[in-house]
């Protein structure tokens, strides 16, 4: 019978420890490309927000979230309906980075003054050269306190909310700050 | 076993009037104690509190968002999960079933709750699809170490709320990874309901079944979905009205498994002939009879020993008639007409009803003691 109790306990902190640990290694996992990322900056364009299942969010659009067809070198592995896609982006003269070029493979010869972003295509490629292909790059959302996404969502409309973006080296990205002509809106912590 | 409490009263009172021996009724007790899970009110209203208590603590976190800091927050998701599991193994070591299941799904809910609140909390985007199939995940790997029914149940409700996310992100935004992982949580449900006893979790996997197949026929829009629907839940209908032997093999699963095929059987076949009716194929009535059909071969079939597979049945047949009258000579006729013909066929059906219940109650007893 005690022997029972236990294993009993040991099952439970087993499987108290599993579900803790996923939850901490998403935990980790940003704050890792928070810590030893390369910061870039964004110049950020309105979208439209709201989900099921969390709170209140604003969405956030870039320039290099639908890139034309014929910018984009490569063949698209599409199979499942969405392609990987491996964006680079410089820095421009105003402080905002842009676009400079895209691969559907990985880019293997990024210069120094260039970060390689890893983003994924919402709906399969388009064939026609001047078509534009949507991507998501995993930073579309910033959830704010319930009731203060309308006053970013208005900045955003005037164009002149900037997110400061920290990319990891293989091009995984995650919001660090946003800013509101240069002035820091939110701020992120590590955890 | 359909109805686990009454029986018990049952026999209390043939022990009490002699009609049985104490010996006898000793056994019967323990061999009901030993088929039924025991989940009776007591232990569903611990539950159930349970999920209104995990509900409560998620929201209350939830809404004091600016009141505590990121990191208290998580900590205290942390502290329910570990609490939840930690508390349950201990009320099961105990003896105490109510409390531990109930523990158990506090911290299931937590679990859930933490990937969408830390997905909330640092900003990590991803669709609500891929959060529920690791919330599913996470909690079938409990359900599977610590042996809990309620567990497994979850496990399943949560897989259900999995194949609805879909609705609400549009259709396949994984690329149809469903179509093959929906099958595979099926059976591990499956399996999970066999290895913690649950009658629960058996049912909701029926469930999670029929509802991907209607995700899955709305979403790819091919009728060839829903003849493999139609096909497979006759099949296992047919498997345990013809062979009750192998359907034994599993226990008391196996009149259940065949009532839920023959839902899923009717449900596909009767969206067919929605289907047919609005290309105007003019097969209704072909479709018509052989729903008809069914529902007569079902009764006949497994009605007398399986009350589900019964009531099914005369759904089925009820509707179909209905429909089928409204659709030949509804049309000939006028409202008041409808309404004399619509009155005179229910009439017609309660009767048929009544009289199929007591001629399959008749021969009822004996069915009883042969399966």
């Amino acid at each position: 019978m005690k022997d029972k109790a236990i294993w009993l306990f040991a099952m439970a902190t087993l499987v108290a420890l599993f579900q803790s640990s996923i939850l901490y290694a998403s935990i980790e996992r940003r704050a890792s490309v928070l810590r030893d990322g390369r910061d870039v900056v964004l110049l950020t364009r309105p979208v439209d927000p709201r989900d099921l299942m969390r709170g209140d969010y604003v969405t956030l659009g870039y320039a290099i979230s639908s890139i034309k067809r014929s910018d984009i070198t490569g063949t698209p592995d599409d199979k499942t309906g969405n392609a990987d896609i491996y964006v680079t982006v410089k820095a421009g003269s105003d402080g905002n980075w842009q676009f400079s070029r895209a691969s559907f493979q990985p880019i293997e010869d990024v210069a120094a003054e260039e970060v390689m972003l890893k983003g994924r295509t919402r709906y399969s490629v388009p064939t026609q050269s001047d078509a534009l292909v949507s991507v998501d790059y995993g930073i579309e959302r910033y959830y704010v306190p319930e009731g203060k996404g309308g006053a970013i969502d208005d900045a955003q409309r005037q164009q002149n909310v900037q997110a400061v973006v920290a990319v990891s080296a293989s091009g995984e990205a995650q919001i660090k700050a946003l800013k509101e002509n240069g002035k820091p809106l939110y701020e992120e912590p590590l955890y | 076993m359909a109805f686990p409490i009454p029986v018990r009263a049952y026999i209390a009172r043939w022990q009490k009037k002699g009609l049985i021996d104490d010996e006898t009724a000793e056994a019967l007790l323990s061999d009901l104690k030993s088929q039924g899970s025991g989940f009776g009110l007591g232990n569903t209203l611990a539950v159930l509190g349970a999920v209104l208590l995990g509900v409560a603590i998620v929201t209350l976190i939830a809404a004091n968002w600016e009141a505590m800091p990121r990191l208290l927050r998580v900590a205290l998701i942390f502290v329910v999960i570990w609490a939840g599991y930690l508390g349950g193994a201990w009320r099961q070591s105990l003896g105490d079933k109510a409390f531990s299941q109930a523990l158990y799904i506090i911290a299931a809910i937590a679990f859930g709750a933490g990937i969408a609140l830390i997905g909330q909390m640092y900003h990590l985007s991803g669709d609500a699809a891929s959060a529920a199939l690791v919330w599913t995940a996470g909690v079938m790997v409990a359900a599977a170490l610590l042996r809990s029914g309620a567990l497994a149940a979850a496990s399943m409700a949560i897989a259900i709320f999995y194949l609805f996310s879909f609705l609400n992100d549009g259709f396949s935004p994984d690329g149809r990874q469903y179509l093959w992982i929906a099958p595979l949580l099926a059976v591990i449900g499956a399996g999970l309901a066999w290895y913690t006893r649950s009658r629960a979790a058996a049912h909701l996997a029926a469930l999670f079944l029929i509802a991907y197949f209607l995700v899955a026929y709305f979403d790819i829009d091919r009728p060839v979905v829903l003849w493999l629907a139609a096909f497979v839940g006759l099949a296992l209908f047919l498997a345990d009205g013809l062979r009750p032997d192998l359907s034994g093999r599993i226990g008391s699963f196996g009149p259940t498994l065949a009532a839920y095929g023959l839902a899923a059987g009717l449900l596909a076949l009767s969206v067919i002939q929605f289907e047919d009716i609005m290309r105007e194929t003019g097969g209704r009535v072909t479709f018509g009879i052989v729903i008809l059909g069914l529902s007569i071969g079902a009764l006949a079939l497994s009605g007398r020993g399986n009350p589900s597979v019964r009531w099914i049945a005369y759904v089925a047949f009820s509707l179909e008639v209905l429909y089928l009258a409204f659709v030949t000579i509804g049309t000939l006729i006028g409202t008041s007409g409808f309404f004399l013909t619509a009155g005179i066929l229910v009439l017609l059906l309660a009767a048929f009803v009544a009289r199929m219940e007591r001629r399959l109650h008749e021969k009822n007893p004996k069915a009883g003691a042969s399966a």
